[in-house]
């Protein structure tokens, strides 16, 4: 944990927990590779954001639906904290593990630049990550099949390998889903 | 030279416009007053006019301007008398003064020259004596001089006319379309000069320097009361240290030290103190923040604002001038001057305005010799009238002269077969004065330079729509004639209606609703096949907002809200969830990344910053209203069309109803599924909805016409192999051409529909892209 904390809402007392735990470890001395993510669960999932291009992660806003945008991966436009964001389900653009109903998400991670802001929903942002580039490995077949697309690489993290996401795969993804 | 990002040339070109609008208001209420008082500022500002040209060295205004001092001298001294003569001869120079505003400081010489002859001629007459003023040039009848009740004040020094507005004084009035049968009025001789040429890329605007000084000490006090913040981390400081001193005492006493009571409790006291200190600094800061925050809104919103006045400024002088033109005698009335409006919105206004004054004066008011054998006053009164009516701009323009005949009307519907005669027979007044506002129609039995009823009407209709607002004609015989403009008085704030529909917050502007009715469900009926409800003793059909809207409709409540509509001379209802307010919205565009929104036309971030979608009324009334017809065919005819193969669908883009309605039952009966769409962004806006096999356009249409859609259309790369036909009136060769440039595959004009043309055209193009794919 190298970085400050992107999450400035109230913290609840898992969460503080597993970032006491962060902070209690043995601090490395970070290698010039290294790579900071955002850690992030959808579902059983676990996505690595880079953190160079996270806005910001908040409290999930409930977004306004738009009429006549049908695709399934649009839950509408909602303003985070002054900013307007299209909020995407990042499952469905995936075209990975599409529950209608999964769930009411927590936490919000803001992709994208000023003016134009993309806000994904997930369950859980448990903080960032220092990874060295090395350890980034090529995800197997198997497991970047459904977003083949949007998937880089894995990082391996205390949760299991995180999908890294291809930002700008998945923004372009995202700019065909507002429009259909 | 430059001042300030002006140049000098800059600076005469707005003394000029001032000045000239200066003159031409005072010499109309001269005239009609003859009081040698009103005499001086006109004077003065010949004069500064004199003064600037100089300046830049324009030697022909200076020559022009000087005449009209000294005749404006002479005037004063009481050695001449002011007569309609004289006067129309200064208002000549005059026009010649705010022509010159639009000159570009490079073509200063070439101008000159154009209007040497005919400044030389004016100087000549202005230096002659009063005795021969009336001969040089007489008035064209001998009317009687128009009388200006409550003429706008000239504007003064500290809020100069933007530098648009001097685009439309009524020398440079266009009257495009109709064929001067009548001779020109003295003033109504547009020259090429007396188009401004643009100076620069950016578009600058006049705002008050009281309103700019409001706005920087808002904007100082901001940074001020930003400041005060590092006093409150100040105060936090001060907490934290005192935190620290009763942690220090509990740790001595924890480690055995006495510590008293008394001392624990004196530094508990002080925190507490500071702590209460930064609750009422941090209350003071939030208070005068959301002051600070809403005064600078409603003065950065007051900054765009302009006094109705400003409309105004050229009426007098249209009234005057075309009255004395025409032979009538006629009062001008204005009131609400001050009322406010926003400046996009004003300069909009100005040419509907004038248009509506003209077409009063053409053909409302009667001459002074029939009103006197109607038992009416010789002279006749146009008012033009502003007020501020539940969060809206109304915009009146009334006369008293003879109304609108509605047997004349009928008349003429029929005869230009914009409907039949058991239609005609069975409409109420105002389903017949909406004809009115079709282009094209007018019911001038001959078409004058000034005005044809009718011809511009539409665009009235048109431009007053754009900026979000209605019109409406009210008229009974022999008593005149009111056109009621309703406006919002903003583009950037509007108050509206908020509604739920589909569980979310919809802003509906007032200015486009009729009204908004709760009603449970027990109000409700079926009549053949559509749901209805009476409301207000109408009744009016029903359609659910959520599904217009493609949204998912959540279970019924008990209760509903119907928002009334006015479309195509019809009411019809859409049905919400429920009424949550009303509230002024600031209005921002929707996110550019969804492109076109059907139905939605703008979004806005409320109070509690909650998002809400602006709806737009005008696009969502036409397709409720087609769905309800739609719905009602459907019902009469279910099942018997279902079993039919596969038919070709057709939009028809079109914004004559009559048209339109000839279109669609043509194509239906020749075997067509036919959606209609009332304009080209209508249009677009099916085409974004549905497929279709073929686009018939029209060219001339609001909002989007159809040249714009056709390129919209083309730019699109699933729709560049659509098929459009074009059906215009225009039939000259360069339109044809300009449809066809566009990206038209046919462009047909309207005589087609006498035979098969269109039919045939329809036909092969679907068939040879059928074949072609």
């Amino acid at each position: 944990m190298s970085e400050p904390s992107r999450t400035p809402r109230p913290i609840d007392a898992q969460t503080l927990q597993a970032q006491s735990d962060a902070f209690a470890r043995p601090v490395e001395m970070q290698r010039k590779q290294d790579v900071h993510v955002v850690l992030a669960r959808i579902g059983s999932s676990w996505i690595a954001f880079p953190a160079a291009r996270v806005l910001r992660v908040t409290a999930a806003v409930a977004p306004h639906r738009v009429p006549h945008r049908a695709h399934r991966a649009l839950r509408g436009l909602a303003n985070i904290e002054g900013e307007i964001a299209a909020v995407i389900d990042f499952a469905s653009v995936c075209g990975f593990e599409w529950s209608p109903a999964g769930g009411v998400k927590s936490r919000m991670v803001v992709l994208g630049e000023r003016g134009s802001a993309w806000a994904f929903e997930v369950d859980e942002v448990p903080g960032t990550l220092a990874v060295n580039a090395d350890e980034l490995s090529v995800a197997p077949v198997t497991v970047s099949a459904p977003h083949a697309g949007f998937t880089s690489g894995l990082v391996p993290t205390e949760h299991g390998p995180a999908g890294m996401v291809d930002v700008d795969a998945l923004l372009t993804a995202c700019e065909g889903v507002v429009r259909s | 030279m430059s001042l300030g990002g002006f140049s000098m040339f800059d600076l005469y070109r707005q003394e000029a416009e001032q000045h000239g609008r200066a003159l031409s208001d005072g010499l109309v209420s001269l005239e009609s007053a003859s009081d040698p008082s009103l005499v001086e500022p006109l004077m003065r500002a010949a004069h500064s006019v004199k003064g600037a040209a100089r300046i830049v060295g324009f030697d022909a205004l200076v020559k022009l301007a000087h005449a009209m001092e000294d005749c404006l001298v002479r005037i004063q001294k009481g050695a001449e008398a002011i007569s309609a003569a004289r006067t129309d001869q200064l208002l000549q120079g005059v026009d010649l003064i705010t022509q010159s505003a639009g000159v570009a400081e490079s073509d200063v010489a070439s101008w000159s020259a154009q209007q040497g002859a005919k400044i030389d001629s004016l100087v000549k007459q202005f230096e002659q004596g009063s005795a021969l003023a009336a001969t040089v040039s007489p008035p064209p009848t001998a009317a009687p001089t128009p009388t200006v009740v409550a003429a706008a004040s000239p504007p003064v020094s500290s809020a100069p006319p933007t530098p648009t507005a001097a685009h439309t004084t009524p020398a440079a009035t266009p009257t495009p379309t109709v064929t001067p049968t009548r001779a020109a009025t003295p003033t109504a001789t547009p020259s090429p000069t007396a188009t401004p040429t643009p100076t620069s890329g950016d578009v600058s605007v006049m705002v008050r320097t009281r309103s700019l000084d409001r706005l920087m000490r808002l904007s100082s006090e901001s940074l001020v009361e930003s400041r005060r913040l590092e006093g409150v981390q100040q105060r936090l400081r001060a907490i934290r240290s005192g935190e620290r001193a009763l942690e220090d005492l509990f740790d001595r006493r924890r480690s055995g030290a006495a510590v008293a009571d008394d001392e624990l409790h004196a530094a508990h006291q002080r925190v507490r103190a500071e702590v209460a200190q930064l609750d009422a600094d941090l209350q003071a800061h939030l208070r005068r923040s959301e002051e600070l925050g809403s005064a600078l809104h409603h003065e950065a919103v007051q900054s765009r604002m302009r006094p109705f006045a400003d409309a105004c400024i050229t009426v007098p002088r249209t009234v005057r001038d075309l009255a004395r033109s025409l032979g009538k005698d006629v009062a001008v009335r204005l009131s609400g001057q001050a009322v406010s409006l926003d400046r996009d919105i004003l300069r909009k206004l100005e040419a509907p305005l004038t248009h509506l004054v003209r077409n009063a004066i053409d053909h409302g008011i009667e001459l002074p010799s029939d009103r006197s054998a109607a038992g009416k006053p010789a002279q006749a009164t146009i008012r033009v009238t502003a007020s501020h009516q539940a969060g809206m701009l109304l915009v009146e323009v009334g006369d008293d002269g003879r109304g609108i005949d509605l047997d004349r009307l009928r008349a003429k519907i029929l005869e230009k077969k914009l409907s039949t005669q058991e239609l005609v027979a069975r409409m109420g007044e105002r389903e017949l004065l909406d004809f009115l506002f079709l282009p094209g129609f007018s019911t001038a039995s001959a078409l004058t330079d000034i005005s044809g009823r009718g011809v511009g009407l539409d665009v009235v209709q048109s431009t007053v729509h754009e900026v979000g607002g209605s019109v409406e004609v009210i008229t009974a015989p022999q008593k005149g004639t009111t056109f009621r403009m309703r406006l919002p008085v903003t583009l950037s704030v509007v108050r509206a209606a908020i509604v739920s529909i589909g569980g979310e917050p919809y802003a509906l502007p007032l200015a486009r609703m009729e009204r908004i009715d709760r009603l449970g469900e027990s109000d409700l009926a079926h009549v053949e096949g559509r749901l209805v409800a009476r409301v207000q003793e109408e009744l009016v059909g029903l359609i659910r907002a959520d599904s217009l809207l493609a949204l998912p409709q959540p279970a019924p409540t008990g209760s509903i809200a119907v928002v009334s509509l006015r479309v195509r001379q019809k009411t019809l209802g859409l049905i919400v969830d429920g009424f949550l307010g009303e509230e002024d919205i600031v209005v921002s565009p929707l996110d550019d990344r969804f492109g076109s929104v059907p139905h939605v036309a703008a979004m806005s971030v409320r109070q509690d910053g909650g998002l809400v979608l602006i709806l737009d009324l005008d696009a969502l009334g036409i397709d409720a209203a087609r769905q309800l017809d739609e719905g009602s065919l459907r019902g009469a005819a279910a099942g018997s069309e279902r079993s039919t193969a596969k038919r070709h669908r057709v939009l028809v883009v079109e914004d004559s109803l009559t048209v339109r309605e000839v279109e669609r039952q043509m194509l239906t009966r020749a075997g067509y599924d036919v959606d209609v769409a009332v304009d080209g962004l209508d249009g677009w806006n099916a085409l974004q909805r549905s497929t279709y096999d073929l686009v018939l356009s029209d060219v001339d249409m609001p909002r989007m016409n159809g040249l714009d859609l056709v390129r919209r259309i083309r730019a699109e790369s699933r729709l560049a192999h659509l098929p459009i036909v074009m059906v215009s009136y225009k039939d000259r060769e360069e339109d044809r051409r300009a449809g066809l440039e566009a990206g038209a595959t046919a462009y047909l004009t309207k005589a087609a529909f006498h035979d098969r043309t269109l039919l045939d055209t329809v036909a092969d193009l679907i068939a040879s892209t059928a074949h072609g794919t």
